[in-house]
């Protein structure tokens, strides 16, 4: 097992730089097609994303560079990936309790993961460092994906007829005598 | 079908066979505003014509049409409708605790998914690694 990870970080590794710079694209991207075609909760998504996310890498928060200070990082929990988690928690729980949207579940659920991996990491020494990181840095990557989709959704849907918040969901009476 | 009370008060005098200047001089309307309503109705409708409305709207009484408690059409107003995209559970009476089961829920689906998908992976593995 310890082979099989070791190989799976090996390919992490190397394909670090381009990640981060694929993901950096991307996200901007959904900024920008969310300011021009989104609808609320698609703005708020990606704006949450990033700014905890790009004011986290302007903090160099999880930008060493040699393994050795990476595998020091993440040895212990990593406070400052842990702070920067739970804002996005904040965040993405808060948006999904008030948009009328499916998808902000999925992306609330994927960061109570991503909490979860430190809270664990912190109660036990058990945690391979391998498994931590994947549990912290993985549903990033998938949120993004659960975001385009969101995006595609909300661009194939028709426009006008459903609401962007709940407090614009109206409640569902009897029809009035028709006179 | 939902449909906001004045669009619904529009579409029952296009039944009654009333004219735009008469809807709104009866609901005290602008008639570009009727004419907005009846826009609103047609794409809801998924119509061309009044008379399209008016023959979509006598089935979706005859169907259960519902109409929304505000009788303005604030939705509309700010470029949204009012149709929800998540179960009615979790917009009403107590959103809040069951949209955080949801999360939840959604959190747990996820998680049971990924060490599933992780154990078959090092299954596999250790069955290639065994063969090879």
């Amino acid at each position: 097992m310890g082979e099989f990870f070791g190989q799976i970080y090996e390919i992490l590794r190397m394909t670090s730089p381009w990640r981060i710079s694929l993901q950096e694209t991307w996200t901007i991207a959904l900024l920008i097609t969310a300011l021009l075609w989104g609808g609320g909760p698609e703005k708020v998504a990606i704006s949450v994303w990033l700014i905890v996310v790009e004011f986290s890498r302007y903090l160099s928060i999880n930008t060493e560079k040699t393994p050795e200070a990476t595998l020091a990082l993440w040895s212990g929990v990593n406070w400052n990936s842990f702070l920067v988690d739970g804002l996005l928690l904040i965040g993405f729980v808060g948006l999904a309790l008030i948009a009328n949207r499916r998808y902000v579940f999925w992306i609330a659920g994927l960061q109570v993961i991503a909490v979860m991996g430190h809270v664990v990491r912190a109660s036990t020494d058990d945690l391979m460092i391998f498994v931590y990181g994947l549990m912290v840095m993985g549903p990033g990557w998938l949120q993004i994906f659960v975001m385009t989709a969101g995006q595609i959704a909300h661009l194939r849907r028709k426009r006008g007829v459903y609401a962007d918040w709940i407090w614009q969901v109206r409640r569902r009476v009897a029809a009035p005598p028709v006179s | 079908m939902q449909l906001t009370q004045r669009q619904c008060e529009v579409a029952d005098r296009l039944l009654a066979g009333m004219t735009i200047a008469a809807i709104a001089e009866d609901l005290n309307l602008t008639e570009s505003r009727v004419n907005q309503i009846i826009r609103a109705l047609k794409n809801r409708f998924e119509v061309d014509t009044q008379a399209g409305i008016v023959a979509a709207y006598q089935k979706a009484l005859e169907t259960g049409l519902t109409h929304s408690e505000a009788p303005d059409d604030q939705g509309e107003a700010a470029g949204t409708g009012d149709e929800s995209l998540v179960p009615e559970v979790l917009n009403a009476p107590h959103p809040i605790l069951y949209r955080l089961v949801a999360i939840c829920v959604a959190a747990l689906m996820l998680a049971i998914t990924f060490m599933a998908l992780t154990q078959f992976a090092v299954t596999l593995n250790d069955a290639l690694s065994a063969n090879g």
